[in-house]
């Protein structure tokens, strides 16, 4: 990667362009830092980038290969897998509630047994998600039980 | 995060049903029929308690299964352990090779599966209040430590 540091005039204001063929997942986390927005995470929505907190997501799911994050009233799109999410997200708040979904803790309502062994988290959107009893300990471990 | 589905886990739920359909077994004949056991009748049962426990691994097989392949499983785990009953049964003569011995049969059998159905449940919905006070208590703390 070339870099080119060029000098500014004293009334101009600090400028960063980037010049590539595409925004791979480097280059905006890099833009994220630049932007201040340390900590945020960067989806896309509408072929746009925004910085969401990661408090604010209820989970994400895998639908056919693409990863999705939902808070209350959006739904974004993440070129991140969701084994590299479950490493990035701080394993005191998300956990793996099955094979397709993340899930926030603190966005849980409330959970209720079905039968099979299998619980159902209701989420503050009205959202249910099945957690099967493999990573029903996970969630167990988090909350302290 | 980590993965946690452990094979002790597995191990433990297997024994949890085994234990438990023995005893319902016991407690279920014994109020049908107050039998007295013999040594191969306690051989049976326990037989019977171990491939219910063996065969509840068949819903370990797939993880993450929809609402109509946990009802199949459910189909064929119902099933496997009919035709144990009935094998052992008839080897050990607890049934005649009649209908009226067979239906009684296969009353007890689905009193004493839909009894661990209802027992797990029971234990499930335990484990989920547990959870759901937590989930309450951590919510109390994070709008706490807002405000």
């Amino acid at each position: 990667m070339k870099i080119t540091i060029l000098e500014k005039a004293a009334d101009e204001e600090d400028e960063i362009i980037i010049k590539c063929g595409y925004l791979d997942e480097g280059l905006t986390k890099l833009i994220n830092q630049f932007k201040g927005g340390k900590g945020k995470m960067n989806f896309y929505k509408d072929s746009k980038i925004v910085f969401v907190e990661p408090d604010e997501i209820l989970y994400f799911e895998s639908v056919d290969d693409t990863v999705f994050a939902y808070t209350k009233d959006c739904v974004y799109e993440t070129k991140s897998k969701l084994y590299q999410l479950e490493e990035e997200l701080p394993s005191s708040t998300f956990f793996r509630a099955n094979k397709a979904v993340i899930v926030n803790v603190d966005k849980i309502n409330s959970l209720a047994p079905l039968f099979g062994g299998r619980f159902e988290a209701v989420l503050e959107n009205g959202y249910k998600v099945v957690i099967s009893r493999n990573y029903l300990s996970t969630l167990k471990e988090i909350l302290g039980l | 995060m980590r993965d946690s589905c452990s094979k002790n886990e597995i191990i433990s739920v297997m024994l949890n049903i085994c234990t438990r359909v023995i005893s319902l077994i016991f407690v279920v004949a014994t109020l049908f029929d107050s039998a007295s056991w013999s040594k191969e009748g306690i051989q049976g049962v326990i037989f019977i308690g171990v491939v219910s426990g063996l065969a509840f691994g068949l819903f370990y097989i797939k993880k993450n299964m929809t609402k109509m392949q946990t009802f199949l499983f459910y189909v064929l785990y119902f099933l496997i352990l009919n035709v144990t009953l009935f094998i052992v049964s008839i080897k050990l003569d607890w049934i005649q090779k009649e209908l009226a011995s067979c239906l009684r049969m296969e009353m007890m059998f689905v009193l004493v599966f839909f009894g661990v159905c209802v027992l797990m449940y029971l234990v499930d919905f335990n484990e989920a209040k547990k959870i759901n006070q937590k989930l309450k208590d951590r919510k109390n703390r994070l709008d706490t430590e807002q405000e």
